[in-house]
């Protein structure tokens, strides 16, 4: 037989072009400090509001978190940024031209305290393009059970579950990805569309499983002149012809995200989008096709 | 200008995309027979467990042999239901011609005796085709939890939800629909393809949510033995389930 060649590829990248993309950001240690400081506050304030209604949760605490709460812990930016890192870097992945105009802003926000036997069924989120999930207190409730048939098995447990596609998990199928599982930690935050179906499965025994959800509305525009949008700054922004996003326009203020507690942070906010220096280092892990 | 009134000779909306499933209200007399056996097997110390083969954090899930379920007088019924399914969703989806023949055999069965703060998190079933789940025993768990904030909303414990898209269930999206939930009723009996995800969720308090859980193998095949769909492995079935019990 010939001899075969045995020279290596000049490229082989194993890519995934389709699918929706998503975060998995390690917050600094200052930041979800602060944040388990806020919560405390809130769950302590007797004059908090729950925000149970409006939530899917099989849980008894899950309280409303006020623009102000995150601007006075000093992670409002914070979170901002990573939103506004988020939509920049999945338009860059999308080849979308540099000189866009984007504008995101975070419309509601919450906590989830929970406890033994309490779970999230599957849900969306409503109002909002995107969602986001950070984890600020995850006590280790794996192999509480104890059930003798499931011993060596994976352990759901407190675990956040997100779902996109059951066809995608077709058992005997290595190509392709449907659903996908963390074990929540303190410190992590997740960024996903907010479309995107997800649940969290109930633990037993002690300990709280504290985390803070929030959604936000992103546009992106073609360059000026056009309509004029407004910045969280309160600038209004010449803008062209509306790309992705919200077509409703940003849904600025939420009944309860900035009235209850009435702040003046956008003289505070520093988020002109025309320059990057509210945004990451986004890392786009998966390619697309060259 | 007048506009004109008249009625559409036809307006019809219709699902034709998606995966197509089976619900059915079973008989007393296999239902009962079901329970009695279910019982057996529940009571029956050396009664084996499936656990080990299955997702749930449930303690008591139990095999169910091929012979129990014909000592109990089902077994032909449950195989014609799998039938049906097969060849009515062969119709629905364009793919049946009066010629083709169906094979279909159960290859697995278990029960699942849930009880308060167990669960089955989200789960397809592997080496099959077919997937299904029959009730037997359902206490009302309804609006045990009392929590002040859900007060009017509907209460998903106990029930079991069918994933089958995300994008198919967008907010603000009438159009389509991504999951489906059941509240569990006994003597129902749902078919589905095996890969759809599916859960349950937990409940609290007493009772117990006694289901029956069976997987199948299907083909379709010409009456010249061309392969038009299904297994094209031919799998056996698992010897588990055809030894053990006797009938």
């Amino acid at each position: 037989m010939k001899e075969q060649i045995t020279s290596q590829p000049l490229r082989f990248e194993i890519q995934r072009w389709f699918g929706p993309l998503t975060t998995v950001c390690e917050m600094p240690v200052e930041i979800t400090q602060a944040l388990i400081d806020m919560s405390d506050k809130i769950i302590e304030d007797k004059k908090t509001k729950q925000h149970g209604s409006s939530l899917a949760g099989v849980i008894h605490k899950e309280l409303k978190v006020y623009k102000e709460d995150l601007v006075e812990a000093g992670a409002f930016n914070f979170l901002e940024s990573c939103v506004r890192t988020y939509v920049q870097t999945v338009a860059d992945s999308c080849s979308m031209p540099k000189d866009v105009v984007i504008v995101s802003h975070i419309n509601s926000c919450w906590t989830v305290s929970q406890f033994a036997n309490e779970y999230n069924p599957i849900h969306n989120h409503t109002g909002c393009e995107i969602s986001a999930v950070l984890y600020l207190k995850t006590p280790d409730v794996t192999g509480r059970r104890n059930i003798p048939s499931k011993q060596h098995k994976q352990d759901a447990d407190g675990n956040i579950t997100f779902i996109y596609n059951a066809g995608s998990e077709r058992p005997g199928d290595i190509f392709e990805k449907g659903l996908v599982q963390f074990t929540p930690q303190a410190g992590k935050l997740l960024i996903f569309p907010s479309y995107l179906l997800h649940q969290v499965y109930p633990f037993i025994g002690e300990g709280e499983r504290r985390s803070m959800a929030f959604n936000a509305t992103y546009q992106i525009f073609k360059p000026g002149p056009g309509m004029e949008v407004e910045t969280d700054t309160g600038k209004g922004v010449a803008v062209g012809e509306l790309i992705a996003g919200s077509q409703g326009g940003i849904q600025y203020e939420k009944p309860y995200f900035l009235r209850p507690k009435e702040v003046s942070v956008v003289e505070e906010g520093n988020y002109d989008n025309h320059e990057e220096k509210n945004l990451f280092r986004g890392n786009y892990s998966d390619t697309k096709p060259k | 200008m007048q506009q004109i009134s008249t009625q559409p000779k036809q307006f019809l909306v219709k699902k034709d995309y998606g995966p197509t499933t089976a619900e059915i209200i079973m008989p007393d007399d296999v239902t009962d027979a079901l329970v009695k056996m279910s019982d057996g097997l529940f009571e029956d110390s050396a009664g084996l467990s499936h656990g080990q083969n299955l997702a749930g954090v449930i303690a008591t899930e139990l095999r169910v042999h091929q012979a129990d379920l014909i000592n109990a007088g089902c077994y032909e019924w449950l195989e014609s239901a799998v039938r049906g399914y097969v060849q009515n969703s062969a119709v629905m989806n364009g793919q049946w011609q009066d010629d083709y023949e169906i094979s279909s055999n159960i290859n697995s069965c278990w029960t699942v005796n849930q009880f308060a703060n167990e669960y089955n998190p989200l789960h397809n079933h592997t080496n099959c085709e077919i997937s299904a789940v029959c009730y037997l025993k359902i206490p009302d768990v309804k609006g045990r939890r009392n929590l002040d904030s859900k007060k009017g909303k509907q209460d998903e414990d106990g029930n079991i939800t069918f994933m089958y898209s995300a994008s198919s269930n967008m907010p603000g999206d009438i159009f389509s629909i991504g999951i489906t939930s059941f509240i569990p009723a006994a003597g129902t009996l749902l078919i589905f393809p095996s890969y759809l995800l599916h859960q349950v969720y937990p409940f609290i308090g007493e009772g117990e949510r006694r289901s029956m859980a069976f997987n199948a193998n299907y083909q379709i095949k010409t009456k010249h033995g061309g392969f038009i769909a299904g297994n094209q492995l031919g799998r056996p079935l698992p010897s588990w389930f055809i030894e053990g019990k006797q009938a």
